[in-house]
């Protein structure tokens, strides 16, 4: 190999099977897709966020939240994160249509949080856990986040003020009043609920119905009778 | 006096009758190099002391819990830009430039474009990191430099490759040692991928639905592609030269050359959920078959390996070797962790090693394992000629080497066994999750004495380029610069 145009070609066409495979191909997959409508309720799933959870995204991206905390929740026989009650459904690429900037995470150093909102949905106990994890969870390892918190002086009324354990709560009596950060970065934290199924990740075939009603299990879908996506099992 | 002035710019033509020596050729890379090898070794302390930092903080969560600056979550993408492009980058551009110059006997190319190429390449660095410390993050893992950051290292790279790449037409060496295609692979690499990064994830950003995959395959192949073709050309370069023996292997090096760009472009996707199941199914099939090209470079390296004459450099030898054998292992590591359960006999290595500590051991294996290993072994050779002195003491010495390479092991080691401890805890559904991070604590423990150690040879290298460049100073000028004894 002694002429460079010929050894530049080859990279050319090498990457560009890369490209093609690993870039192009996905995006001709993913840039028709489209949010799923549930045939029963009508519901749309993936759903934009609301104001303040996006705002609240923008804190968790910030503070780099994703580096110790994946979002993606692995299928059933796939390691057991449906096991640790963590999803009841493996995470899809959908899952992060409407996302500004998917935040998957690769370490899991903290819990997965793809559905911390349908989880723990008490905003009280994510504003305590990130005032100091050890409130909730005694053996945590996570750091605490104190400049998301606002700390007054002793005595001060606030309507928004943490109800702190007095083990955990300041020793001159200071008031911690929540910023409009934390407030954001848990009305986002409850906004994290991929549990809806979609095509690719449908409900287990013994799960009960999702809505509440006495017509038998087939009729709830418009396939043939007896035709199937689900994970057999 | 004579020997410090650099060459003139000769003509093409003139070039192709007289090639210029091996130091001619020193002379005209010793600024821009040198610039690039400062910064890099700066950024290496630096950077490994903010990865230091941050696994302190593993241990002690609550210190300086206030400061927001230095929460983790800032501290990993800033360590990991610092040390990726402050450093690994700039030593891959120093190492190519010099590469190049060496084996096609030829003078640099545009060296005071270089000049401003390395300052803005380490100034942009500085302000992408004062930005992610900041709070100016990303949001996708190894994609840390910020927009603004990003746009700049991109025009500062496309000004570096096109005088790395006119260098290396004017190269009066028509026949292309393995290095020179390694070094091709690696300058059109960077642009390729980085480009596709930047414009997919920040000035054009993709569906969040894409973003997962754009930024896998980018993480993937800026080491892949990038640093493993600049670590590659070091041994390639280094390897025989200082055996003394010709390369083993020819054609063999020509396969594993194509083989590897082919295969080792499609992995990375192994522990992937969010996305589409083929592409970990296909990451994890050519992670298999990019063993072959490793293995195939690997035991070329072996044959071509023999205990140098010259004491001198003995330090470089055993450092490269050394690299080029974590290289190996590594990739064969990857391959066999990746494989998902191919039937009920294999175990399921891939769902018990995803998101433990296991694949950032693999990915610091490749990074500090091999490429800085190979990277720093090189530097130390290097920089000393382009001082025209005598070897470092760096290089003659043991002490150093053996810094480096227990300084490596301890740090890569303990990742790769608390991601074992850690992935047999959390397939533990009954055990609580914060047993299984507080199993890995104490492998985080000895890794941080590995990143310690590697920080003290970072000072020991800067310790030395300070003591080449004073020497330099005096011997040219030095009753102006005050010191005049010399």
């Amino acid at each position: 190999m002694k002429h460079g145009p010929l050894i530049f070609l080859g990279l050319l066409i090498t990457m560009g099977w890369s490209w093609f495979g690993l870039i192009f191909t996905p995006y001709r997959h993913t840039v028709a897709m489209t949010p799923d409508t549930n045939q029963i309720t009508q519901a749309v799933y993936p759903f934009q966020r609301n104001g303040l959870a996006r705002k609240g995204a923008e804190v968790y991206r910030a503070n780099g939240c994703y580096a110790c905390h994946t979002q993606q929740v692995r299928s059933e026989g796939q390691g057991n994160d449906q096991q640790r009650g963590w999803g009841t459904r493996h995470t899809v690429a959908k899952d992060f249509l409407y996302e500004d900037v998917a935040m998957t995470g690769s370490q899991r150093l903290g819990p997965d949080l793809a559905n911390v909102g349908a989880r723990i949905p008490d905003a009280n106990w994510h504003l305590l856990h990130l005032y100091n994890p050890k409130i909730k969870v005694p053996k945590s390892n996570m750091a605490p986040y104190p400049y998301l918190f606002e700390k007054r002086k002793a005595g001060t009324e606030a309507s928004n003020a943490l109800q702190i354990p007095p083990a955990f709560a300041p020793k001159d009596g200071s008031v911690i009043v929540p910023t409009p950060e934390a407030v954001a970065l848990v009305a986002y934290l409850l906004s994290l609920n991929a549990s809806t199924p979609v095509f690719e990740a449908p409900p287990k075939t013994n799960a009960a119905p999702s809505i509440n009603t006495n017509a038998p299990t087939a009729t709830l879908t418009n396939a043939p009778a007896g035709a199937s996506n689900a994970v057999p099992q | 006096m004579t020997v410090y002035a650099t060459p003139k710019p000769q003509p093409v033509s003139e070039i192709l009758v007289n090639p210029p020596s091996a130091e001619q050729s020193d002379l005209s890379v010793r600024l821009p190099v040198l610039l690039f090898f400062t910064g890099a070794i700066g950024w290496f302390v630096l950077g490994n002391l903010v990865y230091l930092l941050s696994l302190i903080k593993l241990h002690a969560p609550a210190m300086m819990a206030g400061v927001p600056a230095l929460t983790y979550g800032r501290l990993v993408p800033a360590q990991s830009a610092m040390l990726l492009y402050g450093f690994a980058s700039q030593a891959a551009m120093g190492l190519i430039l010099w590469m190049i110059c060496r084996l096609g006997r030829t003078l640099l190319f545009g060296k005071t474009t270089l000049l401003l190429v390395g300052a803005l390449w380490n100034l942009t660095v500085l302000i992408g990191v004062v930005a992610i410390l900041g709070g100016n993050l990303t949001g996708l893992d190894r994609f840390d430099l910020p927009r603004s950051a990003a746009s700049f290292i991109l025009l500062a790279f496309f000004l570096y490759g096109i005088c790395a790449l006119i260098t290396f037409h004017r190269r009066t060496e028509r026949d292309l040692y393995p290095s020179m295609w390694w070094i091709l692979a690696a300058i059109f690499f960077f642009v390729w991928v980085f480009a596709a990064g930047y414009i997919l994830l920040q000035a054009e950003p993709v569906s969040g639905a894409l973003q997962p995959i754009i930024a896998t395959w980018f993480s993937n192949n800026i080491v892949a592609l990038w640093l493993v073709p600049v670590g590659a050309a070091v041994v390639y370069y280094f390897l025989p030269k200082l055996s003394g023996k010709p390369l083993a292997g020819y054609s063999a090096a020509v396969f594993s050359f194509w083989a590897w760009v082919l295969f080792s472009s499609l992995t990375g996707f192994q522990y992937q959920a969010a996305v589409p199941r083929w592409l970990p199914a296909l990451s994890a099939v050519a992670a298999v078959l990019s063993t072959v090209p490793a293995l195939g470079m690997g035991l070329a390296w072996h044959q071509t390996y023999a205990p140098t004459k010259n004491s001198s450099f003995a330090g470089i030898l055993r450092m490269v070797r050394f690299a080029s054998l974590i290289f190996v292992i590594g990739v064969v590591l990857a391959a066999l962790s990746g494989v998902p359960q191919t039937s009920r006999n294999v175990p399921q290595f891939a769902e018990l090693l995803a998101y433990t500590l296991w694949p950032q051991g693999l990915a610091q294996g490749t990074f500090y394992g091999f490429f800085t290993l190979a990277a720093v072994a090189a530097m130390i050779g290097i920089v000393p000629t382009l001082f025209n002195s005598a070897p470092s003491s760096l290089s003659t010495g043991k002490a150093f080497p053996t810094m480096m390479i227990a300084g490596t092991l301890l740090l890569i080691l303990p990742l790769l066994l608390g991601g074992i401890v850690q992935g047999n805890a959390l397939a533990n559904s009954s055990l609580p999750f914060v047993e299984a991070t507080r199993k890995t604590l104490p492998f985080v423990g000895i890794s941080m004495i590995g990143v310690l150690i590697l920080i003290i040879c970072g000072l020991m290298m800067l310790r030395d380029l300070y003591e080449l460049t004073r020497n330099s100073c005096m011997e040219c000028c030095g009753d102006w610069v005050g010191g005049g004894s010399r």
